[in-house]
């Protein structure tokens, strides 16, 4: 357990990853299985049962999470029950099947499919399921008299597997295919020409320095036009299309001196292949739209990356809504269809599908999802209610008052699509260095040979030209940038850090600010019982009562209960009768005929409970330390006391101290109450963090606000790590904007940088990689222009053969390459 | 060495004809998917 605040010596335990997820899990021996949840581990059973242990070898990733009891929510039944209305298409199949596309949550890696396919064979009805990792998408064909897709899902479920819905997005899933398939056409077509126009040009220069006969000259002059205007026509036509509708709407683009430079490369060689003294560049030029065209595909890449993560953003409330009628029926109808006015009924354990005011009710609001604060709001009648916020304990009716975009979730997710889509990116910085190179070899080309032709004679110009613009190389200097950070965001991922903006690990060279989230980044997130003060035998009975309560705090004493007294659970399992809960104060109840009570002082007294002063001591000192206490009376006396807590993740100290000694300056931005806050800032005040830029109650408006005024007026970057949906304005906003996975959203994956492994090392380890990453950088940059700078002026002098200048450029490519691999970012074991 | 003027535009030829069976695979859709299949190939042998 990382009780890192308690005062009693706490059970020496190992920090140990769920055997399931991966999760990092504070319970258990090392050697043996240990899990989260008990989803997790009924999904490691299952597996194993199955005798398909497989599955744990061929993951690169973790296992998705389960929950603990593995159905599928209300909403997604409701859809799946009925896919016609909610839009999917069941497509029937010649021989009484039916075939249907669904979305899956919870893959990462091909391991995940071999899961899910293997599963198939064990649903009675489900013919086949095809999982296609690059959507995120499965394919059912099943027997509609056999199963239904609401069953299988339930099944997919187990294992943590969500199915839902597909139509959402599956007509921008098909354009990607489409786009996608049009880049491979250009890029295989461009590379087939570019390397037949390069060994012809090899020919070329090879006749130059053996001799070679003038038919043959010219044949070779010949095919490299031609291979060359190919390669301009058909991959090369898209540059030219772009740069021209760019003219025709006088809108600068980079396609315009890309096609500049593409036309003066024409012009030249047609008139040296037709004069047949000049030179020919078709090579050259067949070689950079090949480039281009390998650069576009990147950009391309990132941004659909960056629209379909802020697509699942924006979805946040696919949910639906329970709509009072003036008749006073029910009806369920999707949360997008509600209108302001109407009367809504929010059951415990749902999402406000819209901002509103409550009508009649008294409950419990728990607000993560809004201001990261993990305590639940009491909520009654007039209070206000927001969209994102979940209902805890009992059922409300609301009045709505804004839907949609309208809200305040709606406005926020508007701020954070704004953050991200001003991001630029850094892929073009292929094309730019590019283009110029191209531009200005060329004129260094002219001016060579106009020089060599009036100091010598033009056929030596031609020699000498020719070396000069072989030896001339972008590659080298355009792949540098690009290649150094691919190398270090595929070495990141295996280390379940997924880099989605390169730029960003370039800008964590350099200290500056970070500002860290509170609750579920330092902290774990989770409520959790730090200490317990008592009988271990009582604790099944606590058990018992509180697991029929819906509320985090009766959650934590339940999974601490089942895994510090594994021994005395009682089989079989006891139930509590008459369980009655009072918000704010406790639960009560029978388990096996004894009175049971759970709850705050106040309600143990009011029940007639003799307070024990030893007890009194314990829970002062706890509130001290800013920990919740829950007493628990069996038969009218005390028989212990639960101190709850959320601890603070457990490498959190060491992770920051050794970030605050490579010169960050680090503060805390949370939206948890300030006396909170500036608790934890003390505790780690000798670890780096800034009492002043200890910042409580920011919601996420205000947050976006401070990040906005730290990049203003700081001095270096300003780099934000945070793991909800009210951090994820001001991730968007930030330098460098890294979540952490904490409570499973999927929606920040949004931030250029996604911690997956929920450990705050990471950022550390980010740090020191971007450190290596943006000397290799330099260091290839140097080489390059070294290299360069120096053949091209010995081209130009004439000291290069055009046969010697043909191996020299290859060597350039590889040498950058070379570098670039060599870069030892993410090394293992630092 | 007149050998050059036949086998220049062979060459090209099958260098063309392996070009268009490439064209006509991403056509076909068998890039769509590239992390799938291995995965696959393990699924049926295990379960035959």
């Amino acid at each position: 357990m990382p009780s890192t605040l308690s005062l009693a010596p706490s059970p020496v335990h190992t920090v140990c990853h769920c055997s399931h997820c991966g999760e990092p899990t504070g319970f258990g021996e090392a050697h043996e299985p240990v899990f989260c949840c008990s989803g997790c581990a009924t999904a490691f059973h299952m597996i194993h049962h199955l005798g398909w242990e497989d599955y744990y070898a061929l993951r690169t990733y973790g296992g998705p999470r389960v929950d603990a009891h593995a159905n599928i929510d209300l909403d997604r039944r409701l859809i799946l029950d009925n896919l016609e209305a909610a839009g999917v298409q069941v497509h029937p199949l010649t021989d009484g099947l039916c075939s249907v596309r669904l979305a899956v949550d919870g893959l990462h890696c091909a391991a995940c499919t071999w899961l899910i396919e293997r599963v198939q064979t064990t649903i009675l009805g489900l013919e086949s399921a095809q999982v296609r990792m690059s959507d995120r998408s499965i394919e059912l064909i099943y027997d509609p008299a056999r199963t239904e897709p609401m069953v299988i899902a339930n099944q997919f479920a187990k294992l943590g597997y969500c199915l839902s819905p597909w139509t959402a997005d599956s007509e921008d899933t098909q354009g990607f295919q489409k786009q996608q398939r049009e880049h491979w056409l250009g890029i295989a077509t461009a590379a087939f020409f570019a390397a037949n126009a390069m060994w012809i040009g090899v020919a070329l220069y090879a006749g130059e320095a053996t001799g070679i006969s003038a038919g043959h000259e010219y044949f070779l002059r010949w095919v490299g036009t031609l291979l060359g205007g190919l390669a301009i026509v058909f991959p090369g036509r898209l540059f030219f299309r772009t740069a021209w509708q760019a003219i025709r709407s006088r809108t600068p683009h980079v396609d315009i001196p890309v096609a500049i430079s593409l036309t003066m490369g024409i012009a030249g060689s047609l008139w040296g292949a037709a004069s047949g003294v000049g030179d020919i560049y078709f090579d050259s030029l067949a070689s950079l739209i090949l480039l281009l065209r390998i650069g576009r595909y990147i950009q391309f890449r990132a941004q659909y990356r960056t629209s379909l993560s802020l697509a699942k953003l924006l979805r946040w409330n696919s949910n639906t809504a329970v709509r009072l009628e003036a008749d006073g029926s029910r009806t369920r109808i999707p949360a997008s269809r509600l209108n302001a006015g109407d009367q809504v009924e929010i059951l415990p354990g749902e999402m406000a599908p819209a901002d509103g005011l409550v009508i009649s009710g008294d409950s419990c609001m728990d607000w993560s999802l809004l201001n990261g604060e993990n305590r639940a709001k009491p909520v009654s009648v007039h209070d206000a209610l927001y969209a994102g916020t979940t209902n805890v304990t009992a059922p409300l009716t609301m009045s709505v008052t804004a839907v949609g975009s309208e809200t305040r979730m709606g406005r926020l997710m508007e701020l954070v699509r704004k953050g991200a889509s001003q991001r630029t990116p850094s892929i073009e910085a292929a094309d730019r260095v590019s283009k110029w190179f191209v531009a200005i070899v060329l004129l260094l080309g002219a001016g060579t040979w106009l020089t060599w032709t009036l100091v010598a004679n033009v056929s030596v110009a031609s020699e000498t030209t020719m070396a000069l613009l072989t030896i001339a190389c972008p590659c080298a200097l355009a792949l540098a940038a690009p290649l150094v950070l691919t190398v270090a965001m595929g070495k990141a991922a295996r280390r379940n850090i997924w880099i989605r903006d390169g730029a960003c690990l370039e800008r964590l060279a350099k200290p500056g600010m970070l500002w860290l989230d509170k609750t579920g980044t330092l902290t774990t997130g989770k409520l959790q019982v730090l200490d317990w003060h008592g009988d271990d035998e009582v604790l099944p009975w606590a058990m018992s009562l509180e697991k029929s309560i819906q509320h985090p705090i009766a959650k934590a004493i339940c999974s601490f209960a089942s895994q510090q007294a594994v021994q005395c659970v009682v089989y079989p399992p006891l139930h509590a009768q008459d369980v009655s809960y009072a918000i704010g104060k406790g639960a009560a109840g029978y388990v096996a005929g004894n009175s049971i009570l759970a709850g705050t002082r106040q309600w143990l007294l009011e029940n007639g409970v003799a307070i024990d002063d030893a007890f009194l001591t314990i829970e002062r000192t706890a509130w001290t330390h800013n920990r919740s206490v829950v007493w628990l009376a069996v038969d009218g006396r005390v028989r212990g006391l639960f101190e709850l807590g959320d601890p603070l993740r457990p490498d959190a100290k060491e992770a920051l101290r050794r970030i605050s000694s490579m010169g960050w300056k680090l503060g805390i931005l949370s939206g948890d109450r300030q006396e909170l806050v500036d608790h934890l800032a003390q505790e780690l005040r000798s670890h780096g963090i800034d009492i002043a830029q200890s910042l409580g109650q920011h919601g996420p408006e205000e947050k976006l606000q401070v990040i906005q005024r730290t990049k203003a007026n700081g001095i270096g970057p300003c780099a934000m790590v945070g793991d909800g949906v009210n951090d994820a304005a001001a991730l968007a906003a930030a330098d460098v904007g890294i979540a952490i996975r904490g409570g499973s959203d999927q929606a920040l994956q949004a931030a250029p940088i996604y911690i997956a492994n929920g450990s705050l090392s990471a950022v550390l380890e980010l740090m020191q990689a971007s450190g290596s990453v943006v000397r290799g950088i330099r260091r290839c940059f140097a080489a390059s222009l070294i290299y360069n700078t120096i053949t091209l002026t010995m081209a130009m002098l004439g000291w290069i053969h055009p046969l010697i200048a043909a191996v020299l450029m290859p060597i350039s490519g590889l040498t950058v390459l070379t570098m670039a691999v060599s870069v030892n970012a993410f090394k293992k074991g630092n | 060495m007149s050998v050059l003027y036949v086998a220049l535009p062979v060459a090209l030829l099958l260098g063309g004809s392996a070009l268009v069976a490439c064209l006509a695979c991403i056509r076909s859709g068998q890039y769509d998917d590239l992390d799938g299949p291995s995965v696959r190939l393990l699924n049926d042998e295990l379960s035959s």
